[in-house]
């Protein structure tokens, strides 16, 4: 999936905030075009900071960031970058509670000015792409967590963005809705070769990735590919509803209808193990 | 979206709504008190044909206005003046508890032509009164019957309309009956002054003439004379006056609503900046939310402010005195008057709102 083409590249970024604290301290940061990559660390290690940097909702006190060949230094009008070349998808959702699904994937495409009808069109299809076609009218407070988030990654895309840069997208979901939401970035990763970097405390989540890039104390301290695509698909299928289902020790139909059942217990160590 | 944003809150959207509307109900409804009172004086003054209404100058009050019976004969000697008619008007005291308005002609003059006597006939010179049908009505007095006039029985000789309700609320009688009943010999408030047809396209001409020869009076068409008049311009100040206190506190009220609702919702805000819109889509929003309050406001507050008025209107005390017409300049400048207070109520909290840096909107608790 990922080839050479550099998309976003950092060089010696610092990040000091005004209590001197130093969130980032010279990270060098390569993500080419299609990547599919995760940031982890503990709390405080710098991962959001450079989050926020990549999508231009903060300026670094020292280094450059590139993204599709331009400075961000150097770019005098953000917003156009912030509709256009990233998308955010945020912890929390930050879907507007008075519109619809489909209103709140309307939004960033204000600025792009296309007529009423087409805004309305794209958004229902960026519902269909994320497998909320039913939904399209229903208030966020009538939405189920994932599908909030769902709709947050219909929105972040909305513009057809370069890059989507998501903040802990699956902090405050359950485990299920977690992997559908992991499954929704692969998807666009995988069909739409979209470039999606995920801030992640969660090793599992990580996981789920190609790449993982460990921040520890504003400084990269690991940067390495999550290794055979086997473990990684089997990750998936452990975050996967089936995967929980043996996980919490019940036996799915699906084990049943295969004669399966003699390899669960050695199924569930290797999933326990992972 | 804007519609949305504001009845999220139904509550506090309705209550500044409510306190919006107030303000332009009062605004509206002085308005056309200001202008029904105006037009009452200048068909009362108009009516008698008269093109001119000449008074007496820097008075405080249009019933204070005292002009000399020799005005009117130097009147009568300008060249382009057909006719000449004395007026004395007194708010006088009927039955010792009400009041009314009691007119004094002279009833041989042309203007008298304007009192079309419906029932009984005109008032003879001596203890006589001709009442207006809606004061014949609401003392419930016919031809024959006796009323008290300034501690004086007269008998009513007949009822007359005119179709102005200063004057069919009121009462007529003879001018020299007046003007002994107030002690006024010699006096009339105002002159009725008839233009010869030849010189009615040099209305402001004749008019300036007029105050040029003769000191110490003001004249005017009597189409605006209402409007000149020192009652209707004291009106107009305290409305003035009224109409600001009622719109700042509107104003504020806007401010204050709108910026709880930027402070409230500051992640969202973030959001949207966060999302690539501009510092002025965000103002917009804000502003077009606080125009559409005050919109609101303003289009309930002229249903109020004629309703107030209409209600002035019903009551038996003040039927005909005020008109509420369809007055279209004073639901314009309602409706303006509300959007300019959307406008600057809501100006420092869309600047607010534009204000804020995407990063910390969405870190705001």
């Amino acid at each position: 999936m990922t080839n050479k083409e550099i998309l976003a590249k950092t060089t010696d970024l610092v990040k000091v905030y005004e209590d001197k604290m130093r969130a980032l301290d010279g990270v060098n940061l390569t993500v080419h075009r299609g990547e599919f990559l995760s940031v982890m660390g503990p709390s405080g290690s710098g991962k959001s900071t450079l989050l926020n940097l990549l999508g231009a909702l903060d300026r670094p006190s020292a280094g450059d960031i590139y993204i599709a060949g331009e400075a961000l230094g150097s770019i005098k009008d953000l917003n156009r970058f912030r509709s256009r070349t990233v998308g955010f998808v945020f912890q929390l959702h930050n879907l507007l509670p008075t519109l619809t699904a489909c209103e709140n994937v309307e939004i960033p495409m204000f600025e792009i000015h296309i007529s009423n009808r087409e805004r309305r069109q794209r958004a229902l299809s960026l519902l269909v792409e994320v497998g909320l076609a039913d939904k399209a009218d229903q208030l966020p407070p009538r939405l189920s967590g994932g599908e909030r988030q769902r709709v947050a990654i219909a929105r972040a895309i909305a513009n057809e963005p370069q890059i989507l840069l998501a903040d802990e997208p699956t902090g405050n979901l359950d485990s299920t809705s977690g992997a559908e939401i992991m499954q929704a970035f692969r998807k666009l990763n995988r069909e739409k070769g979209m470039t999606v970097l995920i801030v992640t405390h969660d090793p599992s989540v990580a996981r789920s990735t190609d790449r993982i890039v460990v921040l520890q104390d504003g400084r990269i301290a690991r940067d390495e590919p999550v290794g055979d695509p086997y473990w990684r698909d089997l990750h998936e299928f452990k975050l996967s509803g089936l995967g929980q289902v043996l996980m919490e020790g019940k036996v799915p139909p699906e084990i049943h209808e295969l004669g399966l059942e003699r390899l669960l217990p050695e199924l569930r160590d290797v999933l326990a193990n992972l | 979206m804007v519609l949305r944003n504001l009845w999220r809150r139904k509550v506090r959207t309705s209550l500044t709504v409510a306190g919006i509307a107030i303000g332009i109900a009062v605004v509206v409804a002085l308005l056309v008190v200001a202008e029904g009172l105006a037009g009452q004086i200048n068909d009362m003054m108009s009516g008698s044909g008269a093109e001119i209404t000449v008074m007496q100058a820097e008075v405080a009050d249009m019933q204070f206005s005292i002009l000399d019976e020799e005005v009117g004969r130097e009147l009568g000697q300008i060249p382009q003046v057909q006719w000449v008619s004395g007026l004395l008007l007194q708010i006088a005291p009927v039955e010792k508890k009400q009041f009314f308005l009691l007119i004094g002609l002279d009833l041989g003059s042309d203007a008298f032509q304007h009192f079309r006597v419906v029932e009984g006939e005109a008032p003879k010179p001596a203890g006589e009164i001709m009442l207006g049908r809606m004061a014949a009505d609401f003392f419930d007095r016919r031809p024959g019957d006796s009323l008290t006039i300034h501690g004086q029985t007269l008998r009513v000789s007949g009822i007359y309309e005119t179709g102005v309700g200063f004057e069919d609320s009121g009462g007529l009688i003879p001018l020299p009956m007046a003007q002994e009943l107030f002690k006024r010999k010699g006096l009339v408030s105002f002159y009725h002054v008839k233009v010869l047809p030849e010189y009615l396209d040099e209305l402001d001409h004749v008019t300036q003439t007029i105050k040029d020869r003769i000191p110490l009076i003001q004249a005017y068409r009597s189409s605006v004379f209402g409007e000149n008049t020192p009652d209707i311009q004291v009106f107009q100040s305290l409305a003035g006056i009224v109409s600001l206190i009622g719109l700042t506190a509107g104003a504020l009220g806007t401010m204050n609503t709108m910026l709880m609702s930027v402070f409230e919702r500051t992640r969202e805000i973030g959001t949207l900046r966060a999302l690539g819109w501009r510092k002025g889509r965000v103002l917009r929003m804000v502003l077009s939310e606080s125009l559409l309050l005050c919109l609101f406001g303003g289009l309930v507050g002229i249903g109020l402010g004629v309703g107030l008025v209409s209600l002035i209107n019903l009551s038996p005390q003040y039927a005909g005195l005020i008109t509420v017409r369809l007055n279209t300049e004073a639901f314009a400048f309602g409706l303006i008057l509300a959007l300019l207070l959307g406008l600057f109520g809501g100006l420092y909290p869309a600047w607010r709102a534009m204000q804020l840096q995407p990063l910390e909107a969405l870190r705001y608790e």
